[in-house]
């Protein structure tokens, strides 16, 4: 996946930010992952910019799932 | 009598090989709507293995999505010793993960064999969502969760 998310990090470099977490070595995305319900890994969460999540989806995802909620995100 | 006795001996062989290759493997059941909120009450964990399109139309409530292609990468990380109950919309897709969930040594899996179209209770509808907010630097975020194992 992570050859996917980066290059969409590229393509959408100056419209979202992407944060790409590592539940087994960073404790703050434990958290994170706990705050936001997530308990399965992949998790990719689509969040607006006033930070309210649009939409959560788990497991691999193609490039046109992905865009899809992308676009999506206000 | 010693025929008899050799005999019986053979019966008792094959009837205990014939027993354990017709078990099924790994803890698997099919269930009925009932047997599915039975093992959720149990704590067991509902995947939805349908597209996340079908998923939002309507699922049983508390399951997560987790589309069938998707399922190896995903469950990758999960316990195998926990109960899953795994559905798709007419058992198609179910039977296919279930078989995935099985080669990946899951021990407890309960099939929702007749699909969602079985399913007596309520439907929620809707994304996977969450009513937390993160904080955001003012720019839409995408956050991705994952382990390198």
């Amino acid at each position: 996946m992570k050859p996917l998310v980066e290059e969409l990090k590229k393509q959408y470099t100056d419209k979202v930010e992407f944060r790409v977490l590592n539940v087994e070595t960073d404790a703050e995305a434990v958290k994170l992952a706990e705050k936001l319900g997530v308990a399965y890994v992949p998790t990719f969460v689509f969040v607006n910019t006033d930070g309210a999540v649009s939409k959560t989806v788990v497991g691999e995802q193609t490039k046109q799932q992905l865009t899809a909620a992308l676009g999506l995100l206000k | 009598m010693k025929k008899i006795v050799v005999w019986i001996a053979i019966a008792l062989v094959v009837g205990v090989v014939g027993f354990l290759a017709l078990k099924p493997a790994g803890g698997l059941k099919n269930v009925d709507a009932a047997g599915v909120t039975a093992a959720q009450a149990k704590g067991a964990q509902v995947v939805d293995v349908r597209s996340g399109g079908e998923f939002e139309l309507g699922h049983i409530p508390g399951a997560i999505n987790v589309p069938v292609d998707g399922l190896q990468a995903a469950a990758a990380s999960w316990d195998r010793n926990a109960t899953y109950v795994v559905y798709c919309a007419t058992g198609a897709r179910s039977a296919a993960a279930v078989a995935t969930m099985q080669s990946m040594g899951f021990k407890n899996i309960d099939h929702f064999d007749a699909g969602i179209q079985a399913w007596t209770g309520k439907l929620e509808s809707g994304t996977q969502k969450t009513t937390q907010k993160i904080e955001t630097s003012g720019k839409p975020v995408l956050v991705e969760f994952y382990t390198d194992s």
